[in-house]
């Protein structure tokens, strides 16, 4: 939410204030609108139904309750400036009292051309309009064994990254794991060369995969391995996280491709049906493993100002 | 933007240097100042915290060798590298003409230099720059450490456009002044290029 509220929108609020009230003062006391009646009910529908859209316009993903408070709020002004008027109407005219010539302000027209202007005095507060939160559907944390298993294994800076968190139920693997950021032209991107069908694996030391996981779920005999044990994970579930630095496999899936009994099957069952943990595995002890060749640039392709030629090279007065 | 004065016969450009925290940014700074002759360098400004953590950025005027017959000076910036800064870096990119993209090697910091790497790009976006049209190498420090990924990874990662990319360890000086120089001849011959275009 950013606040561009300053000093100088406090004074145009003020300002706008008085002004609306001269100006509705002028409106009635001159007479100059028809009477256009219509009955208080109408009046106000209209009144709320022109807040509430315009407060919906200055903010879109604005929340119920905050949207309601603004509308309030927008009320409030109108009283102000309805009461203001009264009174200086009531005083500039000893012969109309304040009780008449808030009765005349409340007539249709002018009453809605106070709510208008109410409007224009909070035009300035617009950006202290909060905007809804977005909230992630079907995700949710609980304190079971499979959250600290998800997040034990990120590093700080993953603690709040719900790609993270759980899976519930059927729902896929989150898009980031094959999202690519960068625009058309963007000198950055450039898609590396990857067979389209991605066959292979890299066999990674059972031992250090293992760590990666909760030694709750990690069964008496992991530690009778003796290091030359490795496991085999697909080439096609790495290579597309490779552009993303960070390499992630479901629990399931790496269970299913351990060794047998390596995996605690008592203490996965704990895990709900619904939960599908993701590993994280660091970098280091995949990338060197990968087979050789496998990180394929493509072919050069810098933008227009590295092909410039360079006549005069650029020193310095070194020490 | 580099301001070009026929007057004086004299070119400033700016230069920035980005990337994650921690991975060497004012140390290249540092390394230039302490071995460039004084009366071809201002003194070099510095808003750090206590820890040595910039906290808005380090600036240090240098002037080059005369290239067309016109002085070169260049002013070199480094950002704060830390997330939460992100409008102090979006500020100081304000009328960059090149930048020095500065990764640290080590493989737990992979992600780190991916996440600042897009994040330079989209600062630059909200000035209608882009790596397109911005100049920019890639500079891989900390080469001395135990723990580091192969070039071929970070290249893999930060740079598969093949701009030009040095290896360095910057505390100790090395790949230092290849970077800054390669950047700085990349931004003249642009600079030269727009002006024969008509574009600057």
């Amino acid at each position: 939410m950013r606040k561009d509220f300053s000093g100088i929108g406090a004074v145009s609020m003020v300002a706008f204030f008085l002004a609306a009230t001269v100006v509705c003062l002028q409106i009635v006391h001159s007479k100059a609108l028809p009477p256009w009646p219509l009955p208080a009910g109408v009046i106000w529908m209209l009144e709320i139904a022109l807040f509430g859209v315009t407060v919906y316009a200055w903010r879109r993903a604005i929340a119920l309750g905050p949207w309601l408070l603004a509308i309030g709020a927008a009320i409030v002004v109108r009283l102000g400036i309805t009461h203001a008027s009264a009174f200086a109407y009531s005083l500039f005219d000893p012969t109309v009292t304040h009780q008449l010539a808030l009765s005349e302000m409340n007539a249709s027209l002018p009453r809605l051309c106070t709510a208008f202007f109410a409007l224009v005095v909070l035009y300035p507060l617009r950006s202290f309009l909060p905007e809804k939160l977005a909230q992630p559907k079907t995700r949710t944390r609980s304190d079971s064994p499979a959250v600290a298993f998800a997040f034990q294994n990120t590093p700080t800076d993953g603690a709040n990254d719900p790609a993270l968190w759980f899976v519930r139920g059927e729902e896929k693997i989150p898009v980031w794991l094959d999202a690519q950021r960068g625009g058309d032209g963007d000198a950055s991107v450039a898609t590396p060369v990857v067979s389209e069908e991605i066959e292979g694996d890299v066999d990674l030391p059972v031992r250090d995969v293992l760590a990666q996981i909760p030694q709750e779920f990690v069964s008496e005999k992991a530690e009778r391995l003796d290091g030359s044990e490795v496991v085999s994970l697909p080439l096609a579930t790495i290579l597309p996280q490779l552009r993303e630095a960070r390499i992630v496999i479901r629990f399931d899936e790496l269970c299913e491709r351990l060794p047998d009994g390596l995996i605690d099957v008592s203490e996965t069952r704990r895990l709900e049906e619904a939960e599908t943990p993701l590993v994280l595995l660091p970098l280091e002890l995949v990338v060197p493993r990968l087979p050789e060749g496998i990180l394929v640039l493509p072919p050069p392709s810098p933008p227009a100002w590295a092909k410039l030629e360079l006549t005069d090279k650029v020193v310095f007065a070194r020490t | 933007m580099a301001s070009v004065n026929y007057a004086l016969k004299e070119i400033v450009c700016k230069i920035v240097y980005y990337g994650p925290g921690m991975c060497g940014k004012t140390t290249n700074l540092q390394h230039i100042h302490q071995h460039t002759q004084p009366d071809k360098r201002g003194n070099m400004v510095s808003l750090a915290t206590p820890g040595e953590r910039t906290l808005f950025f380090d600036f240090l005027p240098l002037e080059a060798t005369q290239v067309h017959g016109f002085r070169t000076k260049f002013q070199l910036y480094t950002v704060p590298g830390q997330v939460m800064y992100n409008s102090t870096r979006k500020l100081v990119l304000r009328g960059v003409d090149g930048v020095i993209f500065v990764c640290d090697s080590q493989w737990e910091k992979t992600r780190e230099n991916l996440e600042s790497f897009r994040n330079l790009i989209e600062n630059l976006g909200s000035y209608g720059y882009s790596l397109e049209t911005t100049p920019y190498v890639v500079q891989y420090n900390k080469r001395d450490l135990p723990n580091i990924a192969p070039v071929e990874y970070l290249r893999y990662l930060i740079n598969p456009r093949q701009v030009p990319d040095f290896e360095a360890i910057a505390i100790h000086g090395e790949g230092v002044f290849e970077a800054l120089s390669e950047i700085c001849s990349l931004v003249l011959a642009n600079i030269t290029h727009k002006q024969k275009v008509g574009i600057a």
